[in-house]
């Protein structure tokens, strides 16, 4: 049995919660985010024919809490980082948090996540930052929480490359 | 390679050919000889056979050392083959290899089955009796569960019913156990959730690096986590466990590390390798129960002392009853036995005993009989009906009793015949001596009689006077009459130690002083015959 930790990380009110709600077990109320600052969720994915459980930590906007950052990233196997389409700002502290991150856990599979794909004509992020930040190695995928697009294939991707680190 | 130069060896002449094995053995002579030697060695199969058991050993081993799997799966199959031969060939050396192995392992199942099912029978039968056991029925009745659950949860001191060992730094679980009818939660988010908050407590209270949340209370549930450098092991109590289940957690984690130290360290998401710490885990799982209820042992006890009670009455009771009945089967038989008595049959009802049968008057009194056979006789009630038994005993107490009717008939004839005599003087007056041969012959026939009924018998002669003359001279003149009577019995054949005589005078005077009739029949002796002890008077 494969498990992985894996950290949703991102700027407050990006839709990183919502963005998971629909697609994960959860047992715990959205409270613990705001009491405890993370809320754990779980998400069981395939990967060549082998089911492979992502626990998922889903960290509160990290400008709150930075004290408590580091315990919660250690040990993660990859991250989710998620900024908002429609909030420009929110991509710079995306890339700042996958900073801060690196230096936490090291250089583990991330995947970069532009919610709110849905509301594309208001978005505020010019698609050839993206293909800039792509080029840089970035792999990003457009998500929306709303009609569910990319969503799967975040968590599908990030898998199969945690699963690929392992084997190798 | 050029294919010009492979073809010229066919087109070698035999004489080429000797020319050239001529060569090859002026040019190489010792290579010749080694290489025949050699090929000697692999024609011949026992020296191969010896050669290659020497090494094959090594030949192993080396092969482990270089090539372990191929080596694996080149002996799997005749390793296998070889055991199913062995199994099919001689299945008992197998057996006794495998004794040490199985035996324990089979006991330890066995025991622990039949200590599950005896704590659960146990519990259920202790609480049914009980009033506490009611309250739990009707609680289990108002829940909707069993009351064997019921039971459970009540009598439980604590159980264990989770264990998760987490991996510390990820806080991803490695292996998770779970008591039989447990709940538990999706144990991959509480593993990683109860890491997040143990991090949130540190973060927030902790004061030093190494504090940490490791026990909380929920209900009536209760946390304990035991941290070692690279796992943790939470463990889901409910009830209050005691401390030594802290040093268990404590050990099972320590073994864990020791055990599985190099794979936590390289640890990256695959928790097969923790597979194997399924076994320290469920040693910690384990159930105890309270060993002692106050209230329900209180009432059990009462139940069992009221049954025992009642069990000790009807014990006393019954040893009695048997006592008893053969007491009264003992005297019955005895009332059957003694001569005259004839028992047809005997029945207890309500306390009392009917008995019977039939009695001979001249038999023992059957009360006497029952009372000397240690019965109370009043509880019996005798239903026995008069008949003449012919038993020797009773006949010869007919035949006695016969005996002493005649005996006594003719002691009164004997009595009744006074010997008159004249005034003054010991002469029998003539009408009395004609009865006295009668007399004698009766006093004769009384002897007899009495000595067939087995009586001492004796005869006494009493001399009477009437009233004339003096005390002095009458006692006197009614001794010489007695006397003179007593010559004449002897005389007439009755032995002389068996009559005495005595004097009276006229103190027995009977009638009218004034008639003559009256003192005429006070001159006289009288004759009596004496059953049973020895006469009163002397014997000369």
């Amino acid at each position: 049995m494969i498990a992985h930790k894996v950290c949703m990380l991102g700027s407050f009110a990006v839709g990183k919660t919502s963005l998971v709600r629909r697609f994960v077990e959860t047992l715990f109320s959205d409270t613990y985010q705001t009491t405890v600052g993370v809320k754990v969720d779980k998400k069981v994915v395939d990967v060549h024919g082998q089911p492979v459980t992502l626990v998922l930590w889903d960290i509160q906007g990290v400008e709150e809490a930075e004290p408590l950052r580091r315990s919660y990233l250690r040990g993660a196997h990859g991250y989710l980082v998620v900024c908002d389409g429609t909030r420009g700002e929110t991509l710079a502290q995306c890339l700042e948090i996958a900073d801060k991150a690196k230096v936490s856990i090291g250089d583990v599979p991330s995947l970069l996540l532009v919610n709110k794909a849905d509301l594309k004509d208001q978005w505020e992020i010019p698609l050839e930052v993206l293909d800039g930040l792509r080029g840089k190695g970035w792999q990003i995928l457009e998500t929306s929480a709303k009609d569910g697009q990319n969503v799967e294939e975040a968590f599908q991707m990030l898998a199969s490359s945690m699963v690929s680190l392992i084997k190798s | 390679m050029d294919p010009g130069r492979d073809s010229t060896p066919l087109s070698i002449t035999p004489e080429e050919q000797s020319e050239i094995e001529e060569l090859r053995r002026l040019l190489l002579p010792t290579e010749r000889a080694r290489l025949e030697r050699v090929e000697r060695r692999l024609d011949d199969r026992a020296v191969t056979a010896d050669q290659v058991g020497d090494v094959i050993a090594g030949a192993i081993a080396a092969g482990g050392a270089r090539d372990a799997e191929a080596l694996d799966a080149a002996l799997q199959d005749p390793v296998s083959r070889a055991m199913r031969r062995s199994v099919r060939e001689d299945p008992q050396s197998v057996a006794d290899a495998l004794f040490p192995v199985m035996g324990p392992a089979i006991r330890k199942a066995i025991v622990e089955t039949v200590r599950g099912m005896l704590e659960s029978t146990n519990r259920a039968i202790e609480a049914s009796l009980s009033v506490q056991g009611v309250r739990w029925r009707l609680e289990a009745w108002r829940s909707g569960k069993s009351f064997a659950e019921i039971v459970l949860l009540h009598s439980l001191v604590y159980r264990v019913e989770q264990l998760l060992l987490i991996h510390k730094e990820t806080g991803l679980l490695l292996r998770h156990v779970v008591a039989p009818d447990a709940a538990a939660q999706d144990p991959d988010m509480v593993s990683g959730m109860l890491t997040a908050i143990r991090d949130f407590v540190r973060d927030s209270f902790g004061g030093k690096s190494g504090d940490s949340l490791d026990v909380f209370q929920v209900g009536e549930l209760e946390v304990l986590v035991e941290d070692s450098p690279r796992a943790a092991l939470a463990a889901v109590v409910r009830g209050h466990p005691p401390p030594e289940l802290r040093v268990e957690l404590e050990r099972a984690l320590e073994a864990i590390e020791a055990r599985f130290g190099t794979a936590l360290d390289s640890f990256s998401g695959d928790t097969a390798p923790f597979a194997g710490a399924k076994d320290a885990l469920d040693f910690c799982l384990r159930t105890r129960y309270e060993e002692k209820h106050p209230r329900g042992r209180g009432a059990v006890r009462m139940v069992w002392l009221a049954a025992a009670v009642i069990a000790a009455l009807l014990i006393g009771w019954l040893v009695w009853w048997r006592a008893d009945h053969r007491r009264w089967t003992r005297a019955i038989a005895a009332l059957d036995a003694t001569p005259g008595v004839v028992v047809t049959g005997s029945e207890h009802r309500a306390g009392a005993v009917e008995i019977a049968g039939l009695r001979d008057p001249l038999a023992e009194e059957p009360i006497a009989i029952l009372e000397r056979a240690g019965v109370d006789p009043t509880r019996a009630r005798l239903a026995l009906e008069p008949y003449q038994s012919l038993e020797d005993q009773i006949v010869a107490r007919r035949r006695n009793q016969e005996l002493r009717l005649e005996l006594d008939a003719m002691a009164r004839r004997v009595e009744a015949t006074p010997i008159l005599m004249r005034l003054d003087s010991t002469e029998i007056l003539p009408e009395s001596l004609v009865w006295l041969p009668g007399l004698v012959r009766d006093v004769e026939r009384a002897l007899d009689l009495a000595r067939g009924a087995g009586e001492d018998a004796t005869v006494e002669v009493i001399g009477h006077t009437d009233l004339s003359g003096d005390e002095r001279r009458n006692d006197l003149l009614s001794n010489r009459r007695a006397d003179r009577v007593r010559e004449l019995l002897i005389e007439r054949g009755l032995p002389a130690e068996l009559v005495s005589t005595r004097g009276v005078a006229a103190r027995d005077f009977t009638g009218d002083p004034e008639a003559e009739s009256d003192l005429e029949r006070n001159r006289r002796v009288d004759v009596r015959v004496r059953i049973g002890s020895a006469p009163g008077g002397s014997t000369p």
